[in-house]
């Protein structure tokens, strides 16, 4: 009996040995890091790699896709976004719908806290264009929200970028929809 | 949350698990300041944050690095950099993050105040996870502290909980101060100050403080239990906090011998909570030694029933055996020990299987990867009939440091799958898979960029083609052989003073009217009609010599003027048809754009190689770490194959003793346990 009850005894002390060790765990994993920092290091250094890579390919593809004589790039910025819930875009040039986007929680919020989504981006000839863009939401007090904006755009033989800029307007607590160029 | 707080507190040294747990939470993806302006400078730098605040480093990473190229960011500063860092860290690049950091804080950086203060505080975390704890105290201690407050308070209690973190591992702050001044530093709502007290009663209790320990804990389980409403993850993540202070309060309670004490801490704990498994052993302990065998046996049929999902539950079968025995009910007892034994003999060649058949296929079958929208204890991930996510799917969850989130689908690697190594072993393995899906899917896109080119070459060839034909139509040499003979005409003309060759359409038209009047004259009949015309005539004859003579200079000037036009209209002509035969006989863009695809083919073929090739050390030092862990399992299962039939043999030898009378032997009753002995 005695043997039993110090079995068991025994397993209380391992227990509690296995939970206030924490030290004695780091040790151990400290001599199987050692591998470890050798793989991450390689794997770090792919990464690296990788995203240069990428990067390279990025550029190529709109060197190839979009020339710069006729690429043309539409931005969507949302400014505080405290007076419109985002729901969905739509982009249209010259009558022509070329972008539609819907809003996801966590894409509104990575807008509202200053980030910038590229909307569009194709190839435009020279000349006058029309770009019209549709926004809808939940506006102040819940209410369904709907705008348009346009812009004449003149397009010559450099890139064309312009911003959505949906933004809140505190004279009358709206949100406001503008089309901006970037020079 | 829960289980994933479960898994990373399980194993790994408090600290550092805490630390990774917290930064999840708190800051999502990356922990840069929230000091940003509302609305992005540069366009480039703005998707860039688009990305960096949906959590997506790598795609974030690679928008500041097409920025970089294309000339930079415009106006945000050394902001980019901090981001740039702080997605390097969240991207497992603590290497490259603190070079980038060592790079703002150098002399000659012209770098702002606050972002110079910021890159201490970031450079201090990366020493810290790279656990060169001195290096980390030091950056740390660079960093304006008023400034850090004024300008983040999240990142200001984050660097306080960092620098009690390196006090509680042993590198005291230089100015002394105590890891009691940190924690009344930070609000009591913050996690990081329940965090860094929970880590100072283990620090207390590894250092034998038992007393301060439970004082510590108690106050914690007082704090928590008071805390306002908090929203969801971080409510989930405060509760499990809570349970694990209770769990630690009741195991204090039992390592001190007050069973009572541990029992109604142990009480607390939610049965369906992620620590109900220790708590019902722990109580089950606490239960017997403190002689109410009932309420323990009560605690170990309800584990019995559960899957015995983590390797220390396996000392459940062997427990109940003893409590039956401790309560005299020696026949129920023998009945549990041979139980056990049978468990532990199949379990133990489950395990010599698995390690015999261990490949990496069996190892992600047992593992349950969650996917992004999968709930803990709902059905997705978890459910076999759906199709289970695999290491490198993008909608694998993972934490603030790439931890992949996984729960294990075999009770075997439950513990390992708590450990730090495994968990850095399964996230290199995740990335690296992840790496080689973007290298197939760039593969593909630079198949396509071939295809687009080869077409573009094709439509490039019918138009060379088309402009030849009509290079030839125009009968451009015919055009220049024209030219240089007017070139000739009028140069030996101007050289004769020829005035008639400079004469206009009109004069000729006059010329050739006077020729035929002459003509005409010269056979008429000699008489005074005729003398007198003759006369007119060579009037007229005399005025038109002399108008031509007179008009000389003008129609030269004329003739010359049409000559330079011609020569102007035939260079821009020829310059034209050399730039067209020069772009038709060299590749033009298109070859430019192939000699760029080809190279990043190169590149990416080469990358390819690597990557397979870390996949492979990644998945051998996986297999490795799992063949260590049922290796130890099996010894571990083996002796409480042993302690069961054991204790079977003697209690079978008991009974039979009981039964028949000292003069009995014990032979049979051994045999009957099940025979093996060792």
């Amino acid at each position: 009996m005695v043997t039993l009850k110090s079995t068991f005894a025994l397993h209380i002390v391992s227990l509690a040995l296995a939970f206030w060790l924490p030290a004695a765990m780091a040790q151990d994993n400290g001599e199987a890091g050692t591998d470890d920092v050798a793989v991450s290091l390689s794997v770090e250094e792919l990464k690296k790699q990788v995203i240069r890579l990428n990067r390279d390919l990025f550029i190529l593809e709109e060197d190839l896709l979009y020339p710069a004589s006729t690429q043309f790039a539409v931005f969507l910025s949302l400014d505080t976004g405290e007076f419109l819930k985002l729901d969905s875009v739509k982009l249209k040039v010259n009558d022509e719908t070329v972008a539609a986007h819907l809003y996801t929680e966590r894409q509104a919020k990575a807008l509202q806290r200053g980030g910038m989504q590229r909307l569009h981006i194709g190839n435009l000839k020279t000349g006058d264009h029309e770009v019209t863009v549709f926004v809808e939401g939940i506006g102040p007090d819940n209410r369904a929200y709907k705008q348009a904006a346009t812009y004449q755009l003149q397009k010559d033989t450099d890139t064309a970028a312009l911003e959505v800029r949906i933004r809140d307007r505190s004279s009358d607590y709206q949100p406001e929809v503008a089309i901006v160029e970037w020079e | 949350m829960i289980e994933w707080l479960n898994r990373k507190t399980a194993g790994t040294p408090a600290g550092l698990c805490l630390a990774s747990a917290l930064a999840a939470l708190l800051h999502g993806p990356v922990a840069v300041s929230d000091e940003l302006p509302q609305r992005a400078a540069d366009p480039a730098y703005g998707m860039a944050l688009y990305e960096y605040y949906q959590g997506n480093a790598f795609k974030a990473l690679t928008r500041l690095n097409v920025a970089a190229a294309e000339g930079g960011i415009d106006g945000h500063g050394d902001h980019p950099a901090l981001v740039e860092g702080g997605l390097m860290l969240s991207y497992g690049m603590t290497h490259e993050a603190g070079a980038l950091f060592q790079e703002l804080l150098d002399e000659d950086a012209a770098v702002a105040p606050g972002t110079r203060n910021q890159a201490w505080f970031y450079l201090g975390k990366v020493f810290y996870l790279e656990q060169d704890r001195v290096a980390a105290r030091d950056a740390l201690e660079r960093v304006d502290e008023e400034l850090l407050e004024d300008e983040d308070n999240e990142l200001y209690n984050e660097w306080l909980y960092l620098r009690g973190q390196l006090v509680l591992a042993g590198t005291a702050a230089t100015d002394g101060e105590a890891v009691d001044e940190l924690i009344e530093a930070l609000p009591e709502s913050s996690p990081w100050r329940a965090y860094l007290h929970y880590n100072q009663a283990v620090g207390r209790l590894a250092e034998g403080q038992t007393e301060e320990a439970m004082a510590d804990l108690t106050s914690l389980d007082d704090l928590l239990a008071e805390l306002p409403e908090l929203e969801p993850p971080l409510s989930d993540e405060m509760s499990a906090l809570r349970e694990r202070v209770k769990l630690s309060l009741g195991r204090l309670h039992l390592s001190r011998g007050d069973f009572a004490g541990a029992m109604a801490s142990l009480e607390q704990i939610a049965l369906d909570g992620v620590f109900s498994d220790q708590a019902l052993f722990d109580y089950a302990v606490a239960a017997s030694r403190e002689d109410k065998a009932g309420l323990a046996l009560q605690a170990l049929n309800t584990l019995q029933q559960r899957p015995l999902f983590t390797p220390w539950l396996q000392q459940v079968p062997y427990a109940r055996g003893f409590l039956f025995e401790q309560m005299e009910r020696k026949q129920q007892a023998l009945q549990a020990y041979r139980e056990a034994a049978s468990h532990y003999q199949a379990l133990s060649a489950q395990l010599l299987n698995e390690r015999e058949q261990l490949t990496e296929a069996r190892l992600i079958e047992a593992l349950r990867f969650v996917r992004e929208g999968d709930r803990p204890g709902q059905g997705g991930a978890m459910d076999p009939a759906l199709t289970r996510p695999q290491p490198g799917e993008s909608t694998v969850l993972t934490d603030a440091y790439g931890r992949v989130e996984v729960r294990p689908g075999d009770y075997s690697l439950a513990g390992l799958l708590a450990t730090e190594p495994f968990q850095l072993s399964l996230r290199d393995l995740h990335e690296l898979y992840r790496l080689r899906d973007s290298l197939r899917q760039w593969q593909k896109q630079l198949d396509s960029f071939d295809i687009m080119l080869e077409t573009r070459a094709q439509q490039r060839e019918q138009r060379i083609r088309e402009t030849r034909e009509a290079l030839d139509e125009l009968n451009a040499d015919q055009w220049l052989a024209q030219q240089a003979q007017y070139r000739r005409e009028i140069e030996a003309a101007l050289a004769r003073e020829d005035l008639q060759f400079f004469m206009t359409q009109q004069q000729h038209e006059l010329a050739d009217r006077l020729a035929q009047v002459e003509q005409t004259l010269s056979q008429l009949p000699d008489d005074e009609s005729t003398r007198k015309q003759r006369q007119t005539f060579q009037r007229m004859k005399a005025y038109f010599n002399w108008r031509i003579a007179d008009d000389y200079a003008v129609n030269r000037w004329a003739a010359e003027k049409q000559l330079r036009e011609l020569d102007q209209a035939m260079e821009v002509f020829v310059d034209q048809r050399a730039l067209i035969e020069q772009e038709m006989a060299s590749g033009g863009e298109n070859q430019a754009l192939a000699a760029r695809v080809a190279a990043r083919r190169t590149a990416l073929e080469q990358l390819q190689g690597e990557v397979d090739k870390a996949l492979s050390a990644a998945r051998s030092e996986l297999l490795a770490l799992v063949d260590d862990e049922l290796q130890h399992q099996s010894g571990q299962v083996r002796g409480y194959l042993r302690a069961s039939r054991h204790a079977a043999a003697r209690l079978a030898d008991d009974l039979f003793l009981g039964s028949t009378g000292p003069a009995t032997s014990s032979a049979a009753p051994a045999a009957e346990a099940g025979g093996d002995r060792d």
